[in-house]
């Protein structure tokens, strides 16, 4: 017969360190390697300061654009042809971009890894950009757009990146919109390859079976007669939104919605903030994980949900702090209520030892399921890359977490959280939303069409 | 084109021991030393297909509730101690089985066991009206969250309807229906605890870095001890075979009209499924296939386009589903749809998409390999359906010798245009919702 009454004891946790880092520089691209000798597969992606950021006023989506016609043609293969180059080994590639960066990603398994070599090659060096292409991913886009005005949780983000960026760079629509996207034109994306992939800050990641050396002698190969432009030097500088005056309800309405999409946000921080670890502990006991206060409140608590959950979005400049859930109309004022109090909670008292505990201890814990494969590793060395993070960044930022204080967590959730300047969104049936609402600011109701134009 | 095998099929195995406890549950090992990680993977089997109308959904509640504490377990507990270890955990309800899974920092293994005994031996001690309220309000609001408001929410429901006659235990969604979720009540969830989760009913796998010896007397120790009856007989069903097409348009707040098309094809076990998952995948899967090529980069009348085939015992539903352009002409996606359905058994597919249908296929089966938690779960996938836990490494093999001539024999056999049921989700002319 055992004793079922309380948790066994544990042994002692294995350490788990990130994998060392091969470093190496050819021809101004910088390489980042992460070598799994027995994984089956090869994970490459070029990792170019190409984001959506560098998208001028008016020209919003030439980022995504340009990234996602990348692999449509070169001058030696169709767009099908390249497709069909790697699924018939079992690979994908594919290229897209987000605010920070471009990415062009390849996996193929280890034995194929010549061929990625190949294709990756040509397509960053020698793309093509065909009209037809340009032309099929633009109409893919528009009805894209016309897609996203009707799903809920698509407006509630948008609409809280607009109520907390207005016009600033982040407030924008990353993919762009209908007017700026009908006149970005061929010219434009080769400009933006030629100046923004072709150029300095130019990275190559690297994960599973592959060697350093093997990847050198490639990117020699490749890149020797290739001169980088050093357009990259200067990145633009953040665009600011404007100053929170209190907080603001806007109201998005869908007469017959089931359910109502919530977000309550305001400014983060950017990816390489110096308090970024703390803040992950904050975020962790706050709306991070499944036993956050928020989560255990709104869903265990009351049942006001599926699920509840904030983040520090992390990008180059001060991205959002966000909290989501999708709450049962009759209980968004009350879910509104309650998440306002937990943020406040955490700004007045200081967490308990063993909250901060089971926090420090989750984040560290959890991380060596979070880098089982190539495409994992690979995942982190881009992260590590585009923000110019350094080879034990990751292993800092463990420690970092380790040593965090609750005194460290209530100084992070003063500075960092602001209740009563945050953005309340709803997305629902705004004759039963607007009363309960009404008391947590000034209400202003939004069409979705604004949001989308 | 020569067919290139990913690597020699034999080389790739997932070895196993297999014990079985004297209580009938059965404990799968498979170690894996790379990470210090372990996953804890238990399926029960039994899920929404032993519901009975009127009560759709318990399955799937129940799930919930075991994440409500057990007689030793407070009731956040199960995630805050899996979590303060570093561990993750979820569960989830299929049609025919339903599992809880934990995976560890290795040196936790001993805990994902204590806790999952817990619930398996003393589960009904701590469950209350209370907590059954609170998550009957959860689960109601992830329903709205997964159907009722989300665009093209409820045309899976719909077709499934059309796919399968009254009474068929894959008629219902597995998450049930509102008013049945409204329904169930605490004896109902007493009931099912006692016909289903007996440790006979159950197989437990654990896969990762561990000592397999150890590991074996940790869950002989905690699970012996645990009793439960024999499950009763599963209800089974004739696999329905279609008359004809049959059809259904259903108005939603949606911008893109999408239409989906479902057929019934034979379940699992059978030796058609690997052969029409490698016609899926040839049909759909990438952006060279030749769906992808013909209706959304050539023709351009198709927003995306894909396929699925569901991995299920009784029967195994063939689904095709295009979202078309903004003001697009839906009879003529349609009907270029069905043609290419067709066209699966008048021409068959090229020798090139069989081969790349194979060979991702092949590399998706590596990519599950290469986590404990997606292993532990083959595992268990295997023994519950097939009394076999290397069932995968079969699957692998048999997916590696899928010929040309077997994909239209399957197309020919199985997927009949004029057998096919078809439902079109239309843009509301007025914002109807689901009122």
């Amino acid at each position: 017969v055992i004793d079922r009454r309380t948790p066994p004891a544990l042994g002692q946790a294995a350490v788990s360190r990130f994998p060392t880092i091969d470093r190496g520089s050819v021809a101004g691209v910088e390489l980042r390697l992460a070598r799994q000798a027995d994984s089956p597969f090869v994970s490459l992606s070029w990792v170019a300061l190409a984001g959506g950021e560098r998208d001028p006023r008016g020209s919003e989506g030439r980022a995504t654009l340009t990234a996602s016609t990348l692999d449509e043609g070169t001058s030696r293969s169709s767009s099908s042809e390249i497709a069909a180059r790697v699924e018939r080994l079992g690979g994908a590639i594919g290229s897209t971009a987000d605010w920070d960066a471009g990415y062009l990603r390849i996996e193929v398994l280890a034995r194929d890894v010549a061929a990625a070599f190949e294709l990756v090659g040509e397509v960053l060096l020698d793309p093509v950009f065909p009209e037809p292409e340009i032309d099929r991913l633009r109409r893919q886009r528009l009805a894209d757009l016309q897609a996203l005005r009707e799903r809920p949780s698509a407006i509630a983000d948008v609409a809280l990146s607009r109520a907390i960026y207005g016009p600033a760079t982040y407030g924008r629509l990353l993919g762009g919109t209908e007017a700026t996207l009908s006149q970005l034109g061929r010219a434009d994306l080769q400009a933006a390859h030629r100046e923004l992939w072709l150029a300095q800050g130019l990275c190559l990641v690297a994960a599973g079976a592959v060697t350093r050396e093997a990847v050198e002698a490639w990117l020699e190969g490749l890149l020797g007669g290739t001169k980088l432009a050093a357009t990259n030097a200067s990145l633009p500088a953040p665009t600011v939104p404007p100053p929170s005056d209190g907080r603001r309800v806007i109201l998005i309405d869908r007469p017959n919605a089931a359910q109502s999409e919530l977000r309550i946000g305001h400014l983060g921080v950017a990816r390489t903030h110096p308090a970024r670890s703390q803040l992950q502990v904050l975020n962790a006991i706050l709306g991070g994980k499944f036993t956050s206060r928020i989560n255990l409140n709104l869903r265990e608590r009351h049942g006001f949900t599926y699920g509840a959950f904030s983040r520090f979005t992390g990008r180059r400049h001060a991205g959002p702090f966000s909290v989501s859930a999708a709450v049962a109309n009759p209980s968004v004022g009350a879910a509104v209520r309650e998440v306002l109090a937990e943020m406040d909670r955490i700004r007045q008292q200081p967490v308990d030892p063993e909250e901060l505990s089971d926090a420090r201890d989750y984040l560290i814990g959890v991380f060596p399921y979070t880098i089982q494969t190539a495409a994992d590793l690979a995942g982190r060395l881009e992260d590590l890359a585009q923000f110019g993070l350094p080879d034990d960044e990751v292993d800092r930022h463990l420690q970092r977490i380790a040593t965090t204080s609750a005194a460290d967590v209530q100084a992070a959730a003063l500075s960092f959280l602001s209740p009563d300047d945050a953005c309340v969104v709803a997305v629902g049936p705004a004759s039963e939303l607007r009363p309960q609402l009404a008391d947590f600011g000034t209400l202003t109701e939004v069409a979705v069409g604004e949001l989308f134009s | 084109m020569l067919r290139r095998p990913v690597t020699d099929p034999t080389t790739i195995q997932l070895p196993a021991e297999r014990h079985r406890l004297d209580n009938g549950l059965q404990v799968i090992l498979h170690r894996d030393h790379r990470l210090p990680l372990v996953a804890v993977d238990l399926w029960y089997h039994v899920g929404s297909r032993d519901e009975q109308p009127g009560r759709t959904g318990l399955a799937h509640l129940f799930e919930h509730m075991l994440f409500q504490g057990s007689a030793h377990v407070g009731v956040n507990d199960h995630f805050r101690l899996v979590q303060q270890v570093g561990g993750v955990a979820n569960g989830s309800t299929w049609y025919d089985r339903t599992n809880y899974y934990e995976t560890l920092p290795a040196h936790a293994l001993e805990l994902g066991l204590w806790l999952e005994a817990d619930r398996m031996g003393f589960l009904l001690e701590a469950l209350t009206d209370e907590k059954l309220e609170t998550q009957r309000s959860v689960v109601r609001n992830e329903r709205r969250q997964r159907v009722d408001n989300a665009p093209y929410g409820r045309a899976s429901e719909a077709l499934f309807e059309l796919l399968y006659p009254e009474g068929h235990p894959y008629r219902w969604p597995v998450i049930g229906t509102d008013e049945d979720i409204q329904a169930a009540t605490r004896s109902d969830v007493e009931d099912f605890f006692r016909l289903y989760y007996a440790p006979g009913n159950a197989v437990l796998t654990l896969a990762g870095d561990f000592e397999p010896s150890r590991a074996l007397d940790l869950a002989a120790r905690y699970f012996g001890d645990l009793r439960g009856e024999r499950a009763p007989t599963r209800p089974t069903a004739a696999l329905p075979r279609a008359a004809g097409q049959s059809r259904r348009a259903l108005q939603d707040q949606v911008a893109l009209e999408r239409i989906y098309i479902g057929i019934v094809t034979p379940p699992i076990s059978h030796p058609d499924w690997n052969v029409l998952a490698v016609l899926t995948e040839a049909l759909v899967g990438g952006k060279s296939s030749p769906l992808q090529q013909d209706l959304v980069h050539r023709r351009q009348i198709a927003q995306d386009v894909s396929a699925y085939l569901y991995p299920t015992e009784l029967a195994a539903t063939w689904l095709l589903v295009a979202t078309a352009k903004p003001n697009g002409d839906g009879d003529a996606l349609e009907a270029n749809l069905l043609d290419h359905v067709r066209q699966l058994a008048d021409r068959g597919l090229s020798e090139d998409d069989v081969a790349r249908g194979r060979q991702r296929l092949l590399a998706a089966a590596l990519a599950d390999f290469e986590t404990v938690d997606r292993k532990a779960e083959l595992l268990c996938q295997g023994t519950t359906y097939f009394d076999d836990p290397a069932r995968a490494v079969r699957d692998l093999a048999e997916t590696e010798a899928v010929s040309l001539d077997r994909v239209r024999d399957a197309a020919r056999t199985w997927l009949e245009p004029d057998r096919c049921s078809i439902v079109r989700v239309v843009p509301a002319t007025e914002p109807a919702g689901t009122a």
